[in-house]
């Protein structure tokens, strides 16, 4: 019997391995923790051997039944924490996953606006293809950027109004160089059209709150355009159109880099002909730009850029107007390693205008030359992602009256910056930023400035994100004005901004409220002195809504605001003159088989003015002095306008060939834009908006 | 008496984890690395094996069903290569383009999203990983064909994946494959077409017949389908003799290729 018991005992032990190796079914289903959306999820046994949950993120496993306890489960899906579950034999089982967090430098923190094709964003975006097709912007980034949330511009100047901020308020960089003369048209009252041709350009951003301390002496939002750069394959396009000539090509250099080439030429004569408006006015454009890209070594790259941009423009028997911007730079970026990355910039600009009226005679000639120069370092850990740098600029600016005597003034100063920025990840869900910029101006006494910043974002789902953000800005005014008091410092902003965004594929809304406090405005006093005693505000709401589907994209955008300031030769709060207290820009685009059809329609609400309300006649002689009634207490008439786009691709010798159309302000609405008096001020003279109805045609040619 | 440790100095301690640091910052480009647990490595080729039995008989569930042992084999991975999200997203591939094939995009557009997710966790880990890039280029173009009003985006998106993958391994016979099949599906009007199509597709053959893939762990798949759409392209030419040729060169490399088989039995009749 001894003899047998050490096999009876291992029979038993191998009965037992056998009711062990025994395999069972599992069942269970698989969901979002927040959004309880069923999930597709891998789930796995102990073995290695699994199976995919289906599109209900129902799944059934057979794994064999373990000894004693529960069955061990692995749980996983892309995006998703790993997750460990256990069952027991005949439950069914529910497993919750949990999103997986992004690294700090994958999420937008502040309630910015992109223009960009990547995918994965965490912001409001249009597309490239989507700033072509907007109606009437004239495939413009800066006419574009106006149908973003935050941007209360009237759609005539391309001068951003950014959350009731002044044009001049606003910091514009193209690929990290400070550009103080964006428009290609520029004059005292309105800009027109910028001078970065949309073919060039990669990507922008529009920051309208949470501003990055990066981009400095901005009051209230910066814009950020990235032009085209390393490519593997040669692309290019050519347009002609009744305005002009457009085209750029981006070639690939071999292991050497690559090149960006831009050339546009443009004139009025053709647009002024077919729709009938011989006002007597002319116009005329050439743009240059070209980028190098040149790889040196396996980690460096070396960028060299040049623009040129000639405007002239002419109202026959009465004034021309040429301007000149230019811009030589050269950048070094260094992979130090795969985390750490360093930029180097040294550019220079220069704007030239010159305005000439013969009759009177009157010459105005402005000049303003720029050399900058900085350092910026990047270096992403995961969790944190920290920004980091310091800028110098030196500015030196002329201006020139010739009448019957000729002054010139000219004021130059050195600006110096560094600013310091982390962005991490809090928890999962919960991103932040924090940081901030310091600024000095020679001209200035006020020494340097320091302007914290934070923003957070939290993540309510995948596709929910509530942010908010506090931060003080500032910018220092007129250089002339400075120069005049040095205890002039920065005029300061401080911003609150709490906003809601939701964004998937197919739908896109935000929903914003800000509160923006102005102190240190300029403030002109009876004895021709300056102060830094004005003040100010800006409050307001936007909502932002773009859906989109196989036929058709909408897009929807409201802005409200309340803005005062006591600021220039106003010295009570009184409506801002850039306050439009309602503003609205509907998109509708229907995709055709081979085109689309756009038609766009735009209201602002008027901004205020101060009226006239008599003149009186001085020393009963010929000149006049006029009787100005409340500051700011009359409004233009609101302004709208309806325009239309289109475009049809066509195969022409087995070639692309896109023809477009485009009708500015269908209906021909008389907008002001503002109003002017004659110098007796006898006679009130609006000033008609330049986008009264023409038709444009055109043809492009793209190069693959 | 000499005292002896074998335990670094401070100073060294802190030179060391300075200099594993370094290098750790500077590992990155490539695919992964290749020391794969042997158990997994087996499952791998097992999987690999399944597909391959997937695609020659066009079965959806099999594919499927390769694509788990795809996903075990990455769950049980410690070593982080790669290779193993690229062969998740290349049953995705298969799928996306069995249900396309069947008129389903509903059915495809959830493999197409899981395919390009596993293909950006690749190349996360391996930014010049070409084999991943042209695969997610490729991707990108059978979205289009689903969703045709995302063309003028991703077309130019789905070029600069392929023109990466290009520049990164010449020489990787699926990248010039995967880009031939693209091009056979591109109009004309944006440089595509049956002669755009050739001109990968044979680099692609030629490509194949010097590749001898002996590691378990790198993609060995193409040949047969490289023959099998210059065939195709042939055809589009109406050059049908060409095109009988590629195919019974693709029945030589893969006897059991359905597609190849099935082909050429259209053409026959």
């Amino acid at each position: 019997m001894r003899k047998f018991a050490p096999r009876i005992a291992l029979a038993l032990i191998l009965a037992g391995l056998a009711a062990a190796q025994e395999t069972i079914w599992v069942e269970g289903r698989i969901f979002d923790r927040e959004t309880k959306d069923p999930l597709p999820a891998y789930v796995m046994a102990p073995n290695g051997r699994g199976v995919s949950a289906d599109v209900q993120g129902r799944f059934r496993l057979r794994v064999e039944r373990p000894l004693s306890g529960p069955i061990k489960l692995t749980v996983f899906l892309l995006g998703y924490r790993r997750t460990d579950a256990e069952a027991k034999p005949g439950e069914v089982l529910s497993v919750a996953l949990e999103l997986e967090p992004l690294a700090a430098r994958e999420i937008t923190v502040s309630a910015d606006s992109v223009v960009s094709d990547d995918r994965g964003r965490t912001t409001v975006a249009l597309t490239k293809m989507e700033v072509y097709r907007v109606p009437g912007a004239a495939a413009d980034p800066l006419y574009a950027s106006q149908v973003l949330p935050g941007v209360n511009a009237m759609p005539d100047s391309s001068s951003l109004l950014i959350r009731g901020g002044g044009p001049d308020e606003v910091g514009y960089f193209f690929d990290g160089i400070e550009i103080t003369h964006p428009f290609l048209s520029e004059s005292l009252h309105e800009s027109y059209f910028s001078i970065f041709d949309n073919q060039i350009v990669e990507n922008f951003s529009v920051a309208t709150s949470g501003m990055p301390p990066r981009a400095g002496n901005a009051l209230s939002g910066t814009m950020d355009i990235t032009a085209k750069d390393l490519t593997a394959k040669a692309e290019g396009g050519v347009g002609l159109s009744i305005l002009g000539l457009n085209s750029y090509a981006s070639l690939p250099l071999g292991d050497t880099g690559s090149f960006v080439v831009g050339y546009d030429r443009g004139f009025s004569d053709w647009l002024t002909r077919l729709n009938s408006r011989g006002s007597g006015r002319r116009f005329q454009t050439t743009q240059a730009f070209g980028k190098g890209i040149f790889r040196v070594g396996k980690s460096s790259q070396v960028r060299v850029y040049g623009l040129s941009n000639d405007y002239r423009f002419s109202q026959s028997g009465d004034f021309d107007v040429s301007s000149r911007n230019t811009l030589a730079a050269l950048s070094w970026t260094s992979t130090l390693s795969k985390r750490f990355v360093l930029k180097t910039l040294a550019a220079a600009t220069r704007y030239t205008m010159d305005f000439d009226r013969p009759a009177e005679p009157l010459r105005l000639g402005n000049r303003d030359d720029v050399l900058q120069a900085r350092a910026d370092g990047l270096w992403d850990l995961d969790r944190h992602f920290l920004e980091f740098g310091a800028d110098i600029q030196g500015r030196s600016i002329t201006t020139t009256v010739a009448s019957i005597s000729q002054a010139s003034f000219d004021v130059r100063s050195t600006r110096l910056g560094f600013y310091l920025q982390d962005q991490f990840r809090l928890t999962g869900k919960v991103y932040v930023t924090l940081g901030g910029r310091g600024l000095h101006l020679g001209l200035s006494k006020r020494g340097w400035t320091f302007d914290p910043r934070a923003s957070a974002a939290f993540f309510l789902t995948k596709r929910d994100i509530f942010r908010a953000s506090a931060g003080l800005y500032r910018q220092f005014g007129d250089y002339f004005d400075v120069r005049r008091n040095p205890r002039l410092g920065p005029r300061s902003a401080a911003l609150f901004a709490l906003s809601y965004d939701r964004i998937t594929e197919a739908l896109e809304i935000r929903a914003t409220i800000y509160d923006k406090e102005y102190r240190h405005l300029i403030l002109a006093d009876a004895a021709g002195g300056t102060s830094d005693a004005g003040r100010g505000f800006a409050r307001g709401a936007e909502i932002f809504l773009k859906k989109k589907n196989a036929r058709y994209d909408f897009l929807i955008v409201y802005n409200f605001l309340a803005s005062k300031r006591a600021e220039g030769d106003v010295p009570i709060l009184a409506p801002s003159p850039y306050e439009i207290p309602h503003s609205m820009t509907a998109i509708f685009s229907w995709k055709l088989k081979n085109g689309t059809i756009g038609l766009r329609y735009s209201y602002a609400a008027g901004r205020p003015y101060t009226p006239l309300e008599g003149r009186i006649q001085e020393d009963g002689g010929g000149s006049y002095s006029p009787v100005w009634g409340a500051a700011m207490s009359a409004r233009y008439a609101a302004y709208r306008r309806l325009d239309l786009n289109g475009s049809w691709t066509v195969n022409v010798l087995k070639k692309m060939v896109i023809l477009y159309f485009g009708i500015t302000n269908l209906l021909d609405a008389g907008n002001v834009f503002r109003t002017d008096y004659l110098d007796d001020y006898s006679t009130r003279a609006d000033q008609p908006s330049i986008f009264g109805r023409s038709l444009f045609l055109g043809i492009y040619l793209p190069f693959f | 008496m000499i005292s002896y440790s074998n335990k670094p100095s401070g100073r060294a301690s802190a030179v060391l984890i300075l200099a594993v640091a370094f290098l750790s910052a500077l590992s990155f480009g490539q695919a992964g690395p290749t020391r794969v647990d042997p158990g997994v490595l087996k499952n791998l080729v097992e999987a690999k094996s399944q597909l391959q039995t997937a695609i020659d008989t066009w079965d959806a569930g099999l594919m499927a069903e390769a694509r788990d042992r795809f996903l075990g084999c990455l769950l049980q991975d410690k070593s982080g290569t790669a290779y193993l999200p690229y062969y998740v997203a290349l049953a995705d591939y298969c799928l996306a383009t069995f249900h396309m094939a069947a008129g389903n995009a509903a059915e495809s557009d959830p493999r197409i999203a899981e395919g390009e997710a596993y293909l950006e966790k690749a190349t996360k880990t391996a930014p010049d990983f070409a084999e991943a890039l042209a695969l997610f280029g490729y991707f990108l173009g059978i979205e289009i064909a689903n969703h045709p009003d995302r063309a003028m985006t991703l077309g130019m998106q789905s070029f600069e994946y392929f023109d990466r993958a290009e520049s990164v391994a010449g020489s990787n016979p699926r990248v010039h494959l995967l880009r031939g099949i693209y091009q056979l599906y591109v109009p004309e009007a944006f440089g595509g077409g049956p002669d755009s199509s050739l001109g990968y597709l044979n680099t692609a053959i030629a490509l194949f017949e010097k590749e001898n893939v002996t590691d378990p762990l790198l993609p060995s798949w193409g040949k047969d389908e490289a023959l099998t759409n210059a065939a195709l392209a042939y055809k589009q030419k109406g050059d049908t003799a060409k095109a009988v040729e590629l195919l019974k060169r693709a029945l030589a490399v893969n006897p059991k290729s359905g597609r190849a088989r099935g082909e050429l039995a259209a053409i026959e009749k």
